[in-house]
Formats: C-alpha cells, sequence, structure tokens
C-alpha cells in the first residue's frame, strides 16, 4: 500500500508543475520544442525527465540541480535525526515523571514551560538563545567552519529544531496519554495481579508504537522548521537551498528539493511502517 | 467528623479547578476581546494611531518612556500602535483560512463515511500527499510562484488544514454513525444532506469545529510571523506581529531586546488564548456523555 504511495508522489508533486510551467516558464523544455506548446506536454516531458533523474540545470548558477540537492539533503538529515534523538533524550524524562507522578508541580512547570515555548516565534528564541550566550557566557554558538563542528556548536540548532518543530510537545503529550491509557488497561492489572513485570506490555503498547508513530509524522514538521533554523545559523541544508531558490526563483532547483524533500519523508514514513510491522507481525495483512 | 473533613476538601479542591477555569476563561476573553477591539479601532479608525511616524529622538527606547507607552522600533516608530495595526494583518485572512479548512475538511469527512469507494479513495490519496509535504515548503513554493500576499499564503495554510479535521470529522462521524437518534432520522426518511449537515456536523460536531477553529487561527500567526523571518511575509510598511519580530531581531543582538520582545510575548499570549479556548473545548467534549 505504500509503495504504491510512494509511486504515487510524483505526479502528485508534479500537478503544481502544471502550474510552474505556465507561470514561471522553464526555458529549457521551451526551447526544446520550439513552437506552441501546450502544458500537457511540458508537464509530461518534465516528469519522464525527472523521473530518469534528469532534473535539470539550475537557473542561478548553472550546475546540475539533483548532486546539489543530495548534497544539502545529506547536511540537514545529518541535523533532523540527531534532533530527534536530542529529543527522545530530553522528552522521555519529562514523560516519565509526568506518569510515575513523584514530582507533580515540577512536571506541570516543565509541560507548561515547553508549550509556552512552543508558541514563541522560532526565530525570536534562536536570537535571544545567541545573545544570552555571547553576553553571558560570553561564548559565540555559531559554526565558523562546516567541516568541523564541534558538539557546543551543534547543539543549540538542534535543540531549535526540536521546540520549533513542536516535536517536544506532542511527544509529551502524546506518550503520557499513551502510557496512562496502557496503564489503566485490564491486561496490566491481571499482570500485576499476577506478579509479572508490567514494563514488558508497557513498552510495546505504551511507548513504541505511538513514538514510531509520532516520530515519522513529525519529520515532515522538523523539515519545515530546518528551513528557519537553517537559515539562522548559516548551515548548508536543503532548507537554506529552498529559500535561496525562492528568493532567486530558480523553479528547477526548488522543483527538485521539494520532491527529493517529498522523497525522504515518504521513505522515512515506510521505514517506520517496517519497524512496525517487524515488531507488530499481527500488522503484516494490513 | 471525618466525613465532614473530607467534604470540605473536596469541595475545596473542586471550587479551586472551577475558579481556575474561570481564570482561564476571563484570560481567553480578555485577549481575544483586546484583538477585536484593535481590530476595530484601527480599521474604522475611531482613535488615530500614526504607525507611519518616525520618532527621530527616541529610537529603539525602552517601554514606559514618554510618548511611547511600549517603546519604539529601530526607525522610532511607536509599537503600541504599530501592535493594534497589526491585528489587521491577522484577523481577515486567518479568519478566511479557518473557514476554507472547516468547509471543505467538513465536506471531505462526511464524504469519507458516506462516499462512495472511488471517492474515498481518491479522498485518501490527496489528504497523504498533502501530509507529506511540509507546510513551509509549500508556501516557499507558492510564494516563489506567485508572490509573496498574506491571502495566498493563508490560502494554502487553510488548504493544508483540511486533512487533519477531515480526519477528526470522518472519525466523530464512525462514532455517531450508530447512535439511536441518527437511526431513528434515517427510519424516519431524513435526507442524507439534512442528516449530515444539521445532525451531525451542527448538532454534534460544531464545538469540535470550533476548537479546531482557534487552533488554525494560532497556526496561521505562527506561520506568517516564521515566513516573516525568511522574508516572504506581510511587507513593511504594513506593520504584522511576525515582521516587528523580524525587525526587532536585527537590533537584538546589540542589546536592544524590546523591540523585538514586545511584538513575541502579544503572539504568545494570543497563540495560548487560541490554545486556551481549544483546550477547553476539547475537556467539554470528552466530559459530554456521548
Amino acid at each position: 500500500m505504500i509503495i504504491f504511495f510512494l509511486v504515487y508522489i510524483s505526479p502528485g508533486e508534479s500537478l503544481l508543475q502544471e502550474y510552474l510551467l505556465n507561470l514561471g516558464g522553464n526555458e529549457e523544455e521551451f526551447s526544446e520544442n520550439s513552437g506552441p506548446i501546450n502544458i500537457h506536454q511540458a508537464y509530461f516531458s518534465w516528469l519522464f525527465a525527472s523521473m530518469s533523474g534528469n532534473f535539470g540545470v539550475s537557473n542561478s548558477n548553472g550546475l546540475p540541480v539533483l548532486g546539489q540537492v543530495l548534497e544539502f539533503t545529506a547536511n540537514t538529515l545529518y541535523l533532523t535525526f540527531s534532533a530527534l534523538l536530542i529529543s527522545l533524550c530530553i522528552t522521555l524524562p519529562v514523560v516519565m515523571i509526568t506518569v510515575s507522578n513523584t514530582f507533580p508541580t515540577l512536571s506541570r512547570f516543565t509541560n507548561i514551560l515547553i508549550r509556552l515555548l512552543s508558541f514563541l516565534p522560532l526565530f525570536w528564541v534562536a536570537y535571544i538563545l545567541i545573545y544570552i550566550s555571547t553576553s553571558v557566557f560570553d561564548y559565540y554558538p555559531l559554526a565558523t567552519d562546516y567541516e568541523e563542528i564541534t558538539a557546543s556548536q551543534f547543539i543549540l540548532p538542534v535543540i531549535l529544531l526540536c521546540l520549533g518543530s513542536g516535536v517536544l510537545v506532542e511527544i509529551v503529550q502524546q506518550l503520557t496519554y499513551e502510557i496512562k491509557r496502557v496503564l489503566n488497561e485490564e491486561y496490566i492489572l491481571c499482570a500485576r495481579a499476577k506478579g509479572a513485570s508490567v514494563f514488558k506490555h508497557l513498552f510495546k503498547e505504551g511507548i513504541a508504537f505511538p513514538l514510531l508513530n509520532l516520530l515519522s509524522n513529525r519529520i515532515a514538521y522538523l523539515f519545515g522548521a530546518t528551513i528557519i533554523i537553517e537559515q539562522i545559523f548559516g548551515w548548508p541544508g536543503i532548507g537554506r537551498l529552498l529559500w535561496q531558490a525562492t528568493q532567486d526563483r530558480d523553479i528547477p532547483l526548488l522543483l527538485c528539493a521539494v520532491i527529493i524533500c517529498a522523497c525522504v519523508i515518504r521513505l522515512s514514513h515506510f521505514i517506520a511502517r517496517l519497524i512496525y510491522v517487524l515488531i507488530n507481525p499481527r500488522a503484516s495483512h494490513e | 467528623m471525618r466525613k465532614n473533613n473530607t467534604y470540605v476538601s473536596e469541595r475545596s479542591k473542586l471550587s479551586l479547578k472551577y475558579w481556575f477555569d474561570i481564570t482561564v476563561i476571563i484570560y481567553c476573553l480578555v485577549v481575544l476581546g483586546s484583538v477585536v477591539i484593535a481590530y476595530t479601532i484601527t480599521t474604522f479608525e475611531l482613535v488615530a494611531f500614526d504607525y507611519d511616524e518616525m520618532d527621530f529622538d527616541a529610537i529603539l527606547s525602552p517601554p514606559l518612556s514618554a510618548g511611547h507607552i511600549l517603546g519604539t522600533d529601530y526607525l522610532g516608530r511607536d509599537l503600541f500602535s504599530r501592535l493594534l495595526l497589526g491585528t489587521q494583518a491577522y484577523l481577515v485572512p486567518g479568519i478566511m483560512a479557518v473557514s476554507i479548512a472547516i468547509f471543505f475538511g467538513s465536506l471531505l469527512g462526511g464524504l469519507t463515511v458516506f462516499g462512495s469507494k472511488s471517492a474515498k479513495k481518491v479522498i485518501k490519496i490527496s489528504t497523504d500527499l498533502l501530509q507529506t509535504m511540509p507546510r513551509l515548503v509549500l508556501l516557499l513554493l507558492v510564494v516563489a510562484i506567485f508572490e509573496a500576499n498574506i491571502y495566498y499564503i493563508m490560502l494554502v495554510v487553510g488548504i493544508t488544514n483540511i486533512p487533519t479535521i477531515a480526519d477528526l470529522i470522518s472519525r466523530r462521524i464512525d462514532i455517531l454513525r450508530d447512535k439511536s437518534f441518527i437511526e431513528a432520522s434515517i427510519a424516519n426518511g431524513t435526507p442524507k444532506y439534512t442528516l449530515i449537515v444539521k445532525h451531525i456536523l451542527w448538532y454534534n460536531c460544531r464545538i469540535l469545529l470550533i476548537g479546531q477553529a482557534a487552533l488554525g487561527m494560532a497556526e496561521a500567526i505562527l506561520m506568517e510571523t516564521s515566513l516573516s523571518y525568511l522574508g516572504f511575509g506581510v511587507q513593511e510598511p504594513t506593520p504584522s506581529w511576525g515582521n516587528m519580530v523580524q525587525s526587532g531581531t536585527n537590533y537584538l543582538l546589540q542589546g536592544n531586546l524590546w523591540s523585538s520582545t514586545i511584538p513575541a510575548l502579544a503572539i504568545m499570549f494570543v497563540l495560548l488564548a487560541f490554545y486556551l479556548v481549544s483546550e477547553v473545548i476539547i475537556k467539554r467534549i470528552d466530559r459530554s456523555p456521548d
């Protein structure tokens, strides 16, 4: 079912292309078939070219688009997946404290704090953090050389990425809800009565499944938030590339970046689905 | 004696919760009401605010300085009047985005339950495609093709909100469909259209939809803010809270905190109000017997 959608993705994205070829104009297409050209013709020629991996040449710097985009995507993936890991490291203790109800005031406080931070404009929070680290701690957190990035230069964009894409809020809320729900189920009560370990059931039903679902859903949001984060920190990723392409109206570059972006997100959904089936073989029938 | 004690403690707990709810509601009313008042004042020019006047003696002045309640920005323009005028950038486009999302969302949600099999498949594929795209990426695409216009942006925000609302509505209908009052109205011979629109959407989903509308407004404001940072939001000199924060952050690293902090806090308070509205509504739905 998912592969079916994976195949479907490229024509779906390129529905927008009908507009593009109409309005933005793709020079190569027009020069190739000189004379009047209708939208469908341009669209299908573009579709076949892109299917065979030929995304054309960038308008602004004349380089082939695909290589550029893939290189930048690798940088972004580096950022996003470390963001996912870090967000897990932050949220799991918070969730555990909330569920076990040992420090109710502390957990309520952190929940409210995370929620409020998610309402603030992301770039403003980023600037404030940079300001604090430079003025109070006398340390400049922005990377100057992307060949060697130290951990301290890496941590700020990653944490902001977790915050900005709503990963933190979602994980904390959904996971506490799910764990509480599972703990109220009757089989947990039964396991408790037998004296068996509750954690095994809890881990599978209450933590692993919702987490997989959440993380794979949130990757799209992460990609959205990277545009801003990369802009602030000058990170050479796909978000910055997209922004640059939008500024220059570099349509081939933009299209390629958007499609690669969508493919990465689809692929991550697919991988999450595979892992889900691995954990829970019953789901393989769907 | 003991019985009496527990009774008192329970009651005080209850009243504490009650007061908390009351304060939340008052907070929401005050914040959203002030937004609406600011909007009406500025659009109908009941009080003249000069958002373009530059005070060169008081550039980047902090709040509570003479003549400027909330201080000034980098050109010496009064932040308070710009903050009031900034509501114009959101209210109508935001409502447009929300109404698009709700109208088409409930339409598709109804179709996924009552529609034919092929319609269901088409809806599933299209919502799947929409959810694959990061919203900001889609917005950048639209901005690159057309222009940086708030109405185009809000159109995209509304369209990307459709799948979530459709999903919620279809799930709600799934629950409602087995209820006896729906069966009764089918047996009465109520037309399908009346059944869906009146009995399901209006009587049973309107609270849910209002909650979603509040969330949608919050999202619209947040989207405009982040697009403002990238330079594609509402364009200067028209003030919006997003571009106020953005122009303020250019001077933030020099130590001029206030000109960006004030609109940022305004955004936070308004978003909190919208969020609380939806939260209260969700709570009410959970409490309701069906």
